[in-house]
């Protein structure tokens, strides 16, 4: 059984995890950062994380843009926690406003990436279930598919065209008014 | 079939037996997950489905199905929450427009000469009748073309200069309900399609807005009364048939300023039966018809009540659910948007209010009190007011 005791939290937030990425590159990240990712902290919590966690499907590369992501959010999270009882109301609201702010440009600044990263991010947010980077992602494709015909999706996200031509047909058929 | 998932587990570092059958569920899947797709075509469906539930118009999840084979079958596979609605403009440009951000679509052999909408349906006028058309699936129904009111004789709904319908609720696909002006005088009447006959009930008071909840009808007067309808099915000949049970709400509202219009809305929210006040200021009525948002009910101009039928009046509502955004129009409904942006606006209002609408004379400047918080979001849509013969409404594709 995993204690709860404060002094024992403590003694979690400075401890570090070693994640290894697929092509055997090794990250030594916080537990703070680390736990961000669901999958990692059940893996935490049941104990088996000596030795590093091997990641086999995320490469070095989109390793290294989760754990940004994770650092800025875990700090985020941290400094909202710390300053919650040292500010007065107006000053906590002012300062919680500044941190969302600048989180919220983080992200935009992170989401600046090619759809095949943006694929690998998804994929890497989705099996490492960390729900805040999943959203962002998923919101991002989102927003660049709104008001776009499936022709230009395709362009955008190179996507061959597979539908046989009876699907097409049927889906023109139903839904012609979607394509006029 | 898990043993190589669980090998790797243990691998992973000392693994306490308590953890093992989690441990062995999380390492499969990172088994599972190896080789997984490389391209945007063969994106997980559930992944699809998380993207989908995040495109509120129903013309963005459709072109989204069109794209490949996976994408499609993730449209056919996921369960998602009703898209938003679609606004029909009666000003016969045939144009219809997908919320949130107004594209215009065009659906084929689907004028917007139409009489009103309701539900999924458009409603016209037809030499034979009331003709109700889905666009989205082409299907239609016919309503009858008279109607029995008690005191009076038949009225042929056609020939009749004086009894308009005001509202129409699809509340099944064997009745349909009616809320019908002749005058003065309102009148609830139901029927199935394909019948020959609306059998009908006369209301106490001018009413505001119908709503059908809980198998039973409901009807709000300009005073907040709410009158509560039975509807039965006559034992001989099948067809539907409508009685007023009574005032099951004393409301009670007196309008003693002239310089405020107020709309009352009955909506059905998460199994609630809820009516939704709109105060509006006469400044405001200008008899063009545009969209207006706010991003919350915040009264003084927006207040929501659930009735309390044990001390027959109505209360504040508590809280919306967190989820809910209103559609407020002549044929209103809420809508479950769990994904909701906070830019979302959460009430979306169809105003086009006319001046002539109010027993005031005046316009004083009792309006400048700070409290207009509606917003326009398509300043594009506009519409040429038509009191309450609204000039557009909302149209709800069916999910």
């Amino acid at each position: 059984m995993a204690s709860a005791g404060s002094g024992d939290e403590k003694a979690a937030a400075a401890a570090m995890i070693t994640l290894i990425s697929s092509d055997n590159e090794k990250f030594e990240v916080t537990e703070a950062t680390a736990t961000l990712s669901q999958t990692i902290r059940h893996m935490i919590e049941d104990g088996c994380t000596d030795g590093g966690v091997p990641l086999p499907n995320v490469t070095s590369k989109i390793l290294a843009r989760v754990i940004e992501y994770c650092k800025k959010h875990a700090t985020a999270a941290a400094g909202e926690e710390g300053s919650s009882s040292s500010f007065s109301d107006a000053a906590f609201l002012e300062v919680d406003r500044a941190f969302l702010e600048e989180l919220e440009e983080f992200d935009d600044a992170f989401l600046e990436v090619d759809r095949a990263t943006l694929f690998d991010l998804i994929l890497a947010a989705n099996y490492l279930d960390i729900k805040g980077l999943l959203n962002l992602t998923c919101q991002k494709v989102a927003d660049s598919v709104k008001g776009k015909t499936p022709e230009q999706i395709r362009e955008m996200y190179n996507i061959v065209n597979d539908l046989t031509p009876e699907e097409e047909a049927e889906i023109r058929r139903e839904t012609q008014w979607a394509f006029e | 079939m898990d043993g190589a998932g669980g090998a790797r587990a243990a691998a992973g570092g000392s693994l306490g037996s308590a953890g093992s059958l989690r441990s062995r569920r999380i390492s499969k899947r990172l088994g599972d997950m190896k080789g997984g797709p490389s391209s945007w075509s063969d994106i997980p469906v559930e992944l699809a489905g998380l993207v989908l539930c995040r495109l509120h118009a129903h013309v963005d999840r459709v072109r989204f199905a069109a794209v490949c084979k996976q994408w499609r079958s993730a449209m056919q596979q996921v369960a998602l929450p009703p898209p938003l609605p679609l606004l029909a403009v009666k000003d016969g440009s045939g144009n219809f427009y997908s919320m949130p951000w107004g594209e215009p679509l065009r659906f084929p052999g689907c004028d917007n000469d139409i009489v009103m909408a309701s539900g999924n349906w458009l409603v016209y006028n037809r030499l034979h009748g009331l003709l109700l058309v889905d666009p989205f699936s082409g299907a239609t129904m016919t309503l009858p073309t008279t109607i029995t009111l008690p005191t009076l004789p038949t009225i042929h709904l056609l020939d009749s200069m004086d009894l308009v319908v005001v509202k129409l609720i699809v509340c099944s696909p064997r009745l349909i309900a009616g809320l019908f002006k002749g005058g003065r005088e309102f009148w609830l009447a139901v029927c199935q399609p394909g019948d020959s006959l609306w059998s009908a009930e006369k209301l106490p008071m001018s009413i505001f807005d119908i709503a059908f909840y809980k198998e039973k009808l409901y009807a709000i007067s300009y005073t907040q009364d709410l009158f509560a309808l039975d509807i039965s099915v006559d034992d001989n000949t099948g067809d539907p048939q409508v009685a007023l049970i009574g005032r099951v709400i004393r409301g009670g509202l007196v309008y003693l300023d002239h310089n405020i219009l107020r709309a009352l809305y009955l909506i059905e929210s998460h199994g609630s039966l809820l009516m939704v006040r709109r105060s509006i200021f006469h400044k405001h009525f200008h008899g063009k018809g545009q969209i207006h948002t706010f991003a919350e009910p915040c009264e003084p101009e927006l207040a929501v009540f659930e009735p309390d039928f044990g001390q027959s009046r109505w209360a504040n509502a508590m809280a919306l659910g967190d989820d809910q955004v209103l559609f407020l129009g002549t044929c209103s409904r809420a809508i479950c948007m769990p994904q909701r942006d906070s830019q979302d606006k959460r009430v979306w209002f169809l105003d086009d209010y006319m001046r002539d609408l109010c027993d005031g004379e005046t316009c004083t400047g009792a309006d400048d009190m700070g409290v207009s918080k509606f917003s326009c979001p398509l300043p594009m849509i506009s519409w040429k007011g038509q009191n309450r013969r609204a000039g557009a409404m909302w149209l709800f594709p069916s999910n």
